[in-house]
């Protein structure tokens, strides 16, 4: 681990501090903006920018059970977002906002906000970029994003402020994307149409490109081979720091890594990328693959936190056997490695969901596997884990405001690191969830 | 009992002497009606148009209002004259964002929510199809003629009146049929109460695309 010393004098936090400073101004320009224009409202001649101001947001209030480990919120081994200290009691979930800024025809400034009050930490800043469509020339159709942002991976979050569609709790592919992994770069996106629609199918067949260069995701992986996999659905933010067990192998090392986490830091000031291929028709399926690389220098180090290179490939599918009925699901497997295989761990999951809707009501069901493999010979540093989960949810949508979900979610999971702690290495979590969630 | 056959008369030498009337258009295939509701059909003449016809359209005929109104245009297909002045109104509760790369009209026009801008007049004839940069689906198609003898048909025929007598060549367009290709015939119109138009082939003709539901707690966006 000595190169890492030698690698941060090549390492400046400089780049970082100037973009997030720059990321904290637009987001502070947004609320600006719009307060100034309604002032303007009464001279009649602003009100344009008023219409160009459009917003979607959400109350999610909560009751839950849950048995099992403590949270890994809350120190725990455990990997739900509410452990047995919320049972019983109201919560204030989630407060999420989605607020976009019409520039020009075509050009927009995005952002989604979420705010957990049960949780430590105040506001999560989890997308704030300007995107750009430009009218279609020719057969293609473009769009840009530039800033933070959630690649459009996931099949289950495509519901509003990115929550899923389909439960409360995420599958553990987009728990992950959840936690750390995030887009902050630019990213092109190009879609074209293949065949025309046929006397079945109102819809054309699409083929679709997306092209990301992104720096500031150094981190990722790390949760993953630190805490394991998860299902719950709590997004962090772009300042976001999340409390933190290494191993005790690795909290040994010259360089520890700090007690909190920060998923979203440049560390080694190599760029990462992404490539997907996808199709799709609507209302019929959808496919897409990705390739992801964060590239990064996994020797680099920086103020506690270390880059982890971490590579995956990602299958995403969503298949209307009916058109009320849908089956999907998503497949991962890639690696991540720290200090030159010092950590090295192959991560793998896939889930497969079964929706079926009926005017207000849908009811989902979702099965799935997800493993850590831990490949390096640290001592006292198993990353082994492998669990099942299984998630069952009825919503009831009272349109426009209100949706009302039930949902019962169950994981098990072996993981070598809870024997750190003296706890058992299987666990078992079970919770059972009732939402009302408000929409405006 | 006179008063009858002397009406007839009466309305056989006012036709002739005017030497106009009506006539009702139908599409058929291997003599079975075709539906299309929606298809144009303009009839352009082949001679100079007498005075008495309308050669100058009324006001009406002279503004059209497409309007964006639960994310999808409506009407769904249009026919103008030339010259007129379209409206774009938004009656939806979120932004959208029209345009046309048409030969004859290329535009594009940012509608916030509930706006409606200044019209846009259309100076050259022919197909301007629609389209909005946000809301994929939504596609509307609007077909400038140069005649003042135009219309829809509703379900299965389109009627014409005052229409002078004299060679026409007759235009039927709709997305479905034929390809999207126009259907050229050619009629000398001598006071015929309706015309046939064979199509090429059977068609069912589509209806507009159905914008998905919006709902509050989905991301249309994604």
């Amino acid at each position: 681990m000595r190169d890492v010393k030698t690698l941060n004098k090549y390492a400046p936090g400089m780049p970082s501090k100037v973009i997030r400073h720059a990321m904290t101004f637009a987001l502070a320009t947004c609320p600006s903006i719009a307060l100034s224009q309604s002032q303007g409202q009464s001279l009649g001649q602003q009100t344009d920018w008023l219409q160009r101001i459009s917003s979607k947001a959400y109350l999610d209030f909560r009751l839950q059970h849950f048995e099992g480990n403590n949270s890994w919120l809350d120190a725990g081994t455990g990997h739900s977002r509410f452990d047995h200290d919320h049972n019983g009691r109201p919560l204030l979930a989630d407060a999420a906002a989605e607020i976009k800024v019409d520039l020009k025809p075509g050009s927009q400034l995005v952002t989604q906000i979420h705010a957990y009050p049960e949780q430590t930490s105040g506001i999560e800043v989890t997308e704030l970029y300007w995107q750009y469509r430009p009218l279609r020339k020719g057969k293609v159709r473009s769009r840009w994003r530039l800033g933070m942002f959630y690649p459009k991976m996931s099949i289950e979050n495509r519901g509003s402020v990115w929550s899923s569609i389909y439960g409360l709790n995420y599958s553990a592919i987009n728990t992950w994307f959840a936690e750390e992994l995030r887009t902050v770069g630019l990213e092109g996106n190009w879609r074209w149409v293949i065949a025309s629609p046929t006397a079945h199918t109102h819809h054309k067949l699409n083929a679709s490109i997306n092209l990301a260069l992104f720096a500031f995701n150094d981190p990722t992986g790390a949760i993953l081979s630190w805490k394991g996999w998860s299902n719950h659905d709590r997004q962090s933010g772009w300042d976001s720091s999340l409390p933190f067990y290494p191993a005790p192998g690795v909290a040994a090392a010259e360089n520890p890594q700090a007690k909190r986490y920060q998923p979203f830091r440049e560390i080694d000031d190599r760029p990462g990328f992404y490539a997907s291929f996808g199709l799709s028709r609507r209302k019929q399926f959808k496919a897409e693959v990705y390739y992801y690389d964060n590239q990064a220098e996994d020797t680099a180090f920086h103020n506690g936190q270390y880059a982890w290179r971490t590579r995956f490939w990602h299958l995403g599918a969503h298949y209307f056997l009916q058109s009320d009925i849908e089956l999907y699901g998503q497949y991962m497997s890639g690696d991540t490695s720290m200090g030159r295989g010092f950590v090295l761990n192959d991560l793998e999951s896939a889930y497969i969901g079964l929706s079926k809707s009926s005017g207000p009501h849908r009811l989902s069901v979702r099965f799935e596997r997800a493993t850590v493999e831990d490949r390096d010979t640290t001592p006292m540093d198993n990353n082994n884990e492998s669990g099942n989960s299984f998630n069952i949810n009825y919503s009831y949508y009272l349109a426009p405001h209100w949706k009302f979900s039930a949902e019962y979610q169950q994981r098990r999971s072996r993981q070598h690191r809870r024997h750190y702690r003296g706890e058992r290495r299987y666990a078992k979590e079970d919770q059972l969830s009732f939402s009302a969630r408000y929409y405006f | 009992m006179f008063r009858t056959p002397g009406l007839v008369i009466f309305a056989l030498c006012f036709s002739i002497t005017c030497r106009v009337s009506a006539l009702d258009i139908r599409l058929e295939h291997q003599g079975n009606i075709q539906t299309a509701p929606g298809a144009v059909v303009w009839l352009e003449a082949n001679f100079p148009l007498p005075e008495s016809a309308p050669v100058t359209a009324s006001e009406a005929q002279n503004a059209k209002v497409i309007e964006q109104r639960n994310r999808q245009f409506d009407p769904y297909i249009s026919i103008v004259r030339l010259g007129s002045d379209i409206h774009f109104p938004n009656r939806d509760n979120t932004a959208h964002h029209v345009y046309s790369f048409s030969k004859p009209l290329s535009f594009e026009l940012p509608l916030y929510k509930k706006r409606t801008p200044a019209p846009i007049k259309v100076e050259n004839p022919g197909l301007i199809a629609l389209g909005c940069n946000i809301h994929d689906w939504m596609i509307a198609y609007l077909v400038v003629v140069d005649t003042p003898f135009f219309g829809q048909i509703e379900k299965d025929f389109v009627s014409f009146k005052g229409i002078p007598h004299g060679p026409y060549q007759i235009n039927v367009w709709h997305p479905d049929i034929n390809n999207g290709q126009a259907l050229i015939t050619a009629l000398d119109y001598q006071g015929q109460a309706t015309y046939r138009i064979t199509v090429p082939q059977k068609v069912t003709p589509k209806a507009q695309v159905k914008a998905p539901q919006e709902r509050l707690d989905e991301d249309e966006d994604y």
